[in-house]
């Protein structure tokens, strides 16, 4: 757990801290600086005299996102906050990836994860399998489309890139913005979707092969 | 409330969500707030294949908003801005758009990338879930708030009763 602490910390403007307020035990959270003691293997963290947070249970989180909400990077580290002089001390005591921290196989885990919870939740409850409006949402994606001329087209989304798929609509705060050169040359929309099915056939298979793995370690167990 | 800090609920992307866990850990993760100023309350969605935030609500309905990030806001030295909070979390899955249509647009408009999710027939099947719904409403308790986002400087604060 330290170790995945001291790789992703430091690649973080700040964190967001939070405990309890002391006065009714509602969270309380502030932005701070935290500094990876790896000799303790705690972070230890300034507080402003204000901040009624009290000491006890306390989770420190770092994300971040880009101009188009995407390139989603966090992860969690819950621990235990206690006061030490004028500095607060944040024992963790464990590690919680959040997106875009742990590679494909973050990904393939969050995917399949994220599946199996939706089945169990409305098993649970004697649901069937909504149906989705998907006809009504893309009508919305059509409207912006239409409200939008192209904009700069997001960059580097590896979930993007691996399930095919090009924005059609981008979006950029502060008005629309003509096409650069280089994205005028991306290649027509027959060849992007030639590619559009390899990299889907690519994922496929490898969801395929950890599912495989994960039935075959669980037969050796 | 002042102007700058309903600008930060509108114009801002995220806000960090606290939640309590069963031992009693605050749980934070970045979630889109939809500020709804006629219910003078806020709107947090999650999926049921994320369902731990609706869980800790039904629970215990102590949260917070934290709205300390302003990337894509466009907005010029904003405050930060903590809502602490009560929330409800019912137990019903949505999946129609009807009474959600605008705040389904905001989410396209400010992440064209999540358009992939029902791109095609492939993206539809694997993201289903992420269309099913469940609504959290947080009415706000007390909010603070430190302009320049100065986090060293006593926050400003309004209790319940003022908020609106």
């Amino acid at each position: 757990m330290w170790d995945e602490i001291g790789r992703l910390l430091p690649g973080f403007e700040s964190a967001v801290l939070t405990g309890l307020d002391a006065a009714d035990g509602y969270p309380y959270s502030v932005r701070c600086l935290p500094w990876a003691d790896s000799t303790t293997r705690v972070l230890r963290v300034q507080f402003p005299a204000y901040a009624s947070i009290q000491a006890g249970p306390a989770s420190l989180l770092c994300h971040e996102h880009d101009e188009n909400l995407w390139n989603l990077r966090s992860f969690l580290v819950r621990g235990t906050l206690a006061r030490e002089h004028s500095e607060w001390i944040f024992q963790p005591q464990r590690f919680v990836p959040g997106a875009g921290v742990e590679g494909t196989r973050g990904m393939v885990r969050f995917l399949t994860g994220s599946r199996r919870n939706a089945e169990r939740y409305l098993q649970r409850r004697g649901l069937s399998r909504p149906r989705i409006p998907w006809k009504a949402i893309n009508e919305i994606k059509a409207q912006i489309k239409e409200d939008r001329r192209p904009a700069s087209v997001p960059s580097g989304s590896s979930l993007g890139r691996l399930l095919g798929y090009r924005p059609e609509y981008p979006y950029s705060h502060g008005g629309t913005q003509e096409l650069t050169s280089r994205e005028e040359k991306r290649p027509s929309s027959a060849s992007g979707a030639m590619t559009s099915s390899i990299v889907v056939a690519i994922f496929v298979a490898l969801i395929t092969l950890l599912v495989l793995l994960r039935r075959r370690r669980r037969g050796e167990k | 409330m002042p102007s700058d800090v309903v600008e930060v609920f509108r114009e801002f992307r995220t806000c960090e969500m606290s939640t309590l866990a069963r031992d009693g850990t605050p749980i934070t993760w970045p979630t889109l707030p939809f500020w709804r100023p006629e219910e003078g309350r806020f709107l947090i969605t999650t999926s049921i294949g994320l369902p731990h935030k609706a869980f800790n609500v039904r629970r215990n309905g102590r949260v917070s908003l934290l709205f300390s990030d302003p990337t894509a806001s466009g907005l010029t030295n904003p405050p930060a801005v903590l809502v602490q909070g009560d929330a409800e979390a019912p137990d019903k899955v949505e999946t129609s758009v009807e009474h959600f249509k605008d705040e389904l647009r905001q989410v396209l408009q400010r992440q064209p990338a999540g358009g992939m999710y029902s791109s095609n027939p492939f993206t539809r099947y694997l993201f289903d879930w992420y269309y099913m719904r469940l609504m959290i409403h947080v009415t706000p308790h007390r909010i603070l708030w430190w302009p320049g986002r100065d986090f060293k400087r006593t926050p400003l604060r309004v209790e319940v009763g003022r908020v609106g």
